[in-house]
């Protein structure tokens, strides 16, 4: 009887292993869908009327779930003086908690460098570029996840499977 | 009570500021210049170095980057096209103007590829100078036209701007003013930084002729102001109010009105009978002088 718990035990738990790598590659999927379209708000907010930079963060704001939102949130223009810009935008990320590589990260801080400090076509042009290779990198990681999700599951059943027969 | 200076000041980064405001409170305008020392003029005009610890303060082109950012609040592209044009007008009415390395396009300045030197020029709001050319203006029920004349730097701008308050506020007309450069309201978030008076629809950064249509359309003035006429569109534009009877203030370069008749411009604005009188401005060693005369009288 304590076997056959055991083994149940060992078998849920490498498929929750599994579960939960799912989810967490959903989770970084959606918070750079989020990303991107936030960015592309800001672009469309600039491209329609200039509006300063409190407006484009308010735009964007409104594009993701919380750690999106608390992204965009969390930069301050009051604080500008004691935080620039840049610094702030690559803090804000830090805080966030994002689920980003480091190429993503990169990528969305050389938007950060260009954001507020240049022209209004420069702006839009480097803000598109962020956009897109976020969102073409949600593509990549979905087209990956739907076509390992279903290894990552027979893995980790089989991982488990061959614990409990070692075991026993 | 935050002086002009000190409002001005607010967008210098915090390391700048502080040496400033320790030893300046007469400064009129601020330069930065990248690579070199942080000065400060007064009404004199002679530059003298910001000391910090004794010594100069030697500009870095970061920093120059970080005040027009803390001017613009992170949106320098909101604030492109004023600065293309001139200047950035900000809070309170002061005004930064930049140079640098700029990019044209099609033969016009674009933008501004790398930053040189920023200029902050504060604004020192000047009242109750203009009353007696006021009460020779206005004295009638509806004002009679008038032309500011005087050679550049006289203060025309500044005795518009405060003829436009008086008839705002103590003669009680409805104003509409064309503020194509932003020096007269100096609007900041839709507020005029200067006083120009409640009852003053301010139409700015557009040329002076399309502002004058608009407000002549929209805002039913009684009265309507405009710096420098400097060309045959603005003159079309006010023969256009005051043939729709708005009387109109308006200031244009020229030290006498025969001056101002051998210049073909201006001699097509007096033969349009749009102004009947001109208030000319002098400057003797007492100070500066208006005299209001009548076009007729010469």
């Amino acid at each position: 009887m304590v076997k056959l718990a055991g083994a149940i035990f060992v078998l849920t738990g490498s498929w929750l292993v599994s579960v939960q790598k799912v989810a967490q590659e959903r989770r970084h999927i959606r918070q750079l869908n989020g990303l991107s379209a936030g960015l592309e708000a800001m672009r469309r907010q600039l491209l329609l009327c200039a509006a300063p930079m409190e407006e484009l963060l308010l735009s964007a704001e409104r594009c993701g779930g919380d750690r999106i939102s608390g992204f965009f949130q969390a930069i301050s223009l009051s604080e500008l003086e004691k935080k620039p810009f840049a610094v702030q935008w690559d803090s804000a990320a830090e805080a966030a908690e994002l689920l980003l590589t480091e190429e993503e990260r990169r990528t969305l801080s050389e938007a950060g460098q260009v954001l507020g400090q240049a022209g209004l076509e420069e702006q839009c042009a480097c803000l598109q570029a962020a956009a897109e290779a976020l969102r073409t990198r949600a593509k990549e990681r979905a087209q990956n996840l739907a076509q390992n999700r279903r290894l990552w599951y027979t893995l980790s059943a089989s991982a488990g499977l061959l614990a409990v027969v070692t075991l026993l | 009570m935050t002086t002009p200076l000190e409002q001005a000041a607010m967008i210098l980064p915090q390391t700048l500021r502080e040496p400033l405001l320790a030893g300046f409170s007469d400064a009129e305008e601020l330069h930065l210049r990248a690579g070199r020392p942080f000065t400060a003029a007064g009404e004199e005009g002679t530059e003298r170095p910001v000391l910090r610890c004794g010594r100069p303060i030697l500009l870095t082109g970061a920093e120059l980057r970080m005040t027009l950012e803390l001017a613009t609040r992170a949106s320098y592209h909101a604030a492109e096209h004023k600065l293309c044009a001139g200047f950035l007008p900000l809070r309170g009415g002061h005004r930064l103007g930049i140079t640098g390395t700029a990019d044209v396009r099609s033969g016009a300045l674009h933008g501004y590829q790398t930053l040189s030197s920023l200029c902050l020029r504060i604004a020192h709001p000047i009242q109750n100078m203009g009353e007696e050319t006021a009460r020779q203006i206005f004295t009638q029920k509806t004002p009679l036209s008038a032309l500011i004349l005087s050679p550049p730097g006289r203060g025309k701008t500044t005795l518009l701007r405060e003829l436009v308050r008086l008839a705002s506020d103590r003669y009680g007309f409805r104003v509409g003013l064309a503020d194509e450069r932003g020096e007269l309201a100096a609007l900041w978030n839709g507020v005029p930084q200067f006083n120009v008076g409640e009852r003053t629809d301010v139409m700015d950064g557009c040329p002076k002729a399309a502002a004058l249509q608009v407000l002549l359309r929209t805002m039913n003035p009684q009265l309507l102001a405009a710096d420098e006429i400097t060309a045959p569109e603005d003159i079309a534009a006010l023969s256009a109010a005051a043939n729709c009877g708005v009387p109109v203030l308006a200031t244009a370069h020229g030290s006498s009105l025969d001056e101002l008749r051998r210049r073909p411009l201006y001699r097509k604005l007096l033969e349009e009978g749009i102004f009947r009188q001109v208030v000319l401005i002098t400057r003797d060693q007492s100070g500066r002088h208006y005299e209001v005369r009548s076009v007729e009288d010469g």
